[in-house]
């Protein structure tokens, strides 16, 4: 694909050094020393602007905590996270607002991710208000209807709350949510694997136009190997912490070199 | 036919009024034969599999018409007695959640016993059934698991438990309901193949509701697609997934992302074309 490799050529956005996250486990008041469950284990990758990088692995290998890791929701033991050029792995938290809003999230389960006490209008306005302070009512309004159209809804539905919406639909104003303070970065952390399957392919298109319309960059965190080949530019395979392979979609999905990336694709069924 | 299905309708009636949750249906599955019903969320394929053992609520909040045969024998005209001798007997359940399944305060021995107890009330060596049971699965040291409570296992193990529990009974026919839905693809490898090993053990006829195409080419040797209360098309696993009929079966496997399709747009399924 041609695209891709111009998107080769691009800057670098983020890049992971060395990444740890460590959990203590707390021995109890007599034990000698104390242990640690590294739940990231010094991991290392790059994603350039307008790139998806897919991150796959299953319960348990870190995916999740990585992606947090990235904006402080999880707590970083060691390594650095280089974005623009810029270590913020250790900036302090004034510091690291402005990532905060460079830098957004799309969670998993859109049932449990929007507040339910929350209109549509709260939940978008609420990223806008910490984010664009000066901006007026009437303009929230305005951008919030813009948003809300962008991922295939209505203005009129800012005025309704989370439970009047289908979980495809809810999944939508996530995004919206995310879109709202016009982030260069988004991680998706399983945004489709709630979702019915037709759902689901409406909302891996909305993804890839977003990407393509706004040039954003992604780190597109997901067990489903089919999805994130289809979605990523390139593949990081996670287990136990650790990342056992890297490389371009085609290149992981079809000459997978990691005995566990071998297992992981040989396991999905097919037809 | 081990099991026949006539024409069922379910309804349910809810305070805005009735809801047909399934309009209508037949299908049958025979001896030592596997069958997959594929749909998506709100097909009305979880609650045909409910059905077949009277597992929903009863009138007027939800009332089931039509026939189900089990080798002869309407369920419906079934009195409880009866279909307590089908139910768990003949007939097992696994469903999607295995956490969700098992009782939190009761070790799965005790539980998969009370299957055993419930079915067999002569067995005396109860607690050696229980453990050949849990072996069977997979499950490694039954003799120590026995004692185990779910939150102690993993996923898989748990649903291997749930299995456990559903074939100690050595029923006819499995139903399984989503069992793979929640688990890794790893250990989902590891239940399709327990699940094909036990069929081809036992010549077990096996009942499988998911929206996994991948999972039922594996597992299943006819299909019913359901879509919206409606059996759209029925007919062998292959001739349905690599030439579907009905322009439903066709959206439904065009709007799955898979291994070979980088590049191609993915097309949602378009409702307001199909009606």
């Amino acid at each position: 694909m041609t695209n891709s490799d111009k998107r080769e050529e691009r800057e670098e956005l983020l890049r992971v050094e060395n990444l740890r996250v460590a959990y203590d486990l707390g021995g109890g008041l007599f034990s000698s020393g104390k242990k640690q469950f590294n739940a990231v284990d010094g991991i290392s990758f790059t994603v350039k602007r307008g790139q998806i990088a897919g991150l796959v692995g299953e319960s348990g290998s870190g995916k999740t905590t990585t992606g947090r890791a990235i904006v402080r929701l999880a707590p970083v033991s060691g390594g650095d996270i280089f974005y623009g050029g810029e270590n913020i792995a250790k900036l302090p938290e004034k510091e690291f607002m402005p990532y905060r809003k460079k830098i957004q999230m799309i969670f998993q389960d859109p049932f449990n991710s929007l507040n339910p006490r929350m209109s549509v209008y709260q939940i978008i306005a609420e990223p806008l208000d910490i984010h664009f302070k000066k901006m007026s009512r009437s303009e929230k309004e305005a951008r919030i209807e813009y948003l809300l159209k962008k991922v295939g809804l209505e203005g009129a539905h800012m005025r309704r709350y989370p439970h009047e919406f289908s979980g495809g639909q809810r999944q939508r104003i996530g995004i919206a949510r995310a879109l709202a303070v016009e982030p260069e970065f988004i991680i998706c952390d399983e945004p489709v694997s709630a979702l019915d399957v037709s759902v689901q392919a409406q909302i891996i298109n909305l993804l890839e136009d977003l990407r393509r319309e706004l040039n954003l960059s992604m780190l597109f965190i997901a067990h489903d190997i089919a999805v994130v080949k289809y979605l990523s530019d390139k593949i990081l395979v996670m287990t136990n912490g650790k990342i056992v392979e890297q490389g371009s979609a085609d290149e992981v999905c079809d000459h997978p070199k990691d005995p566990y990336t071998k297992k992981l694709i040989a396991a999905v069924p097919t037809f | 036919m081990l099991l026949d299905v006539e024409n069922l309708r379910i309804k349910f009636s809810t305070s805005r009024g009735e809801t047909e949750a399934v309009k209508g249906i037949s299908f049958g599955i025979g001896e030592d034969e596997s069958v997959a019903i594929v749909g998506e969320s709100g097909s009305g394929k979880t609650v045909t599999a409910m059905s077949l053992t009277r597992l929903l609520p009863p009138p007027p909040t939800c009332t089931v018409e039509g026939k189900i045969l089990y080798r002869g024998k309407n369920i419906a005209e079934m009195d409880n007695a009866e279909l307590r001798k089908v139910r768990g007997r003949e007939i097992a359940y696994i469903f999607q959640e295995p956490s969700t399944s098992l009782n939190p305060v009761f070790s799965i021995g005790y539980q998969i016993a009370e299957a055993v107890k419930l079915h067999f009330p002569e067995e005396k060596n109860v607690r050696e059934k229980v453990v050949e049971a849990l072996a069977e699965v997979g499950i490694r040291n039954p003799g120590l698991r026995y004692d185990s409570y779910p939150y102690e296992l993993s996923g898989g193990m748990q649903q291997r438990a749930m299995i456990a529990m559903a074939l100690a009974c050595r029923p006819r026919l499995l139903v399984a309901d989503e069992p793979t839905t929640a688990l890794d693809v790893t250990i989902q490898k590891q239940i399709i193949d327990l699940l094909k090993d036990l069929r081809k053990k036992r010549g077990m006829s096996l009942l499988l509701i998911t929206h996994n195409f991948g999972i039922i080419s594996e597992l299943c040797e006819r299909v019913v697609v359901m879509f919206r209360g409606e059996a759209v098309e029925e007919g062998k696993t292959h001739d349905v997934l690599y030439h579907p009929k009905h322009p439903y079966t066709k959206a439904l496997i065009n709007c799955i992302p898979r291994m070979d399709m980088r590049g191609r747009k993915l097309q949602p399924i378009d409702y307001d074309k199909l009606r």
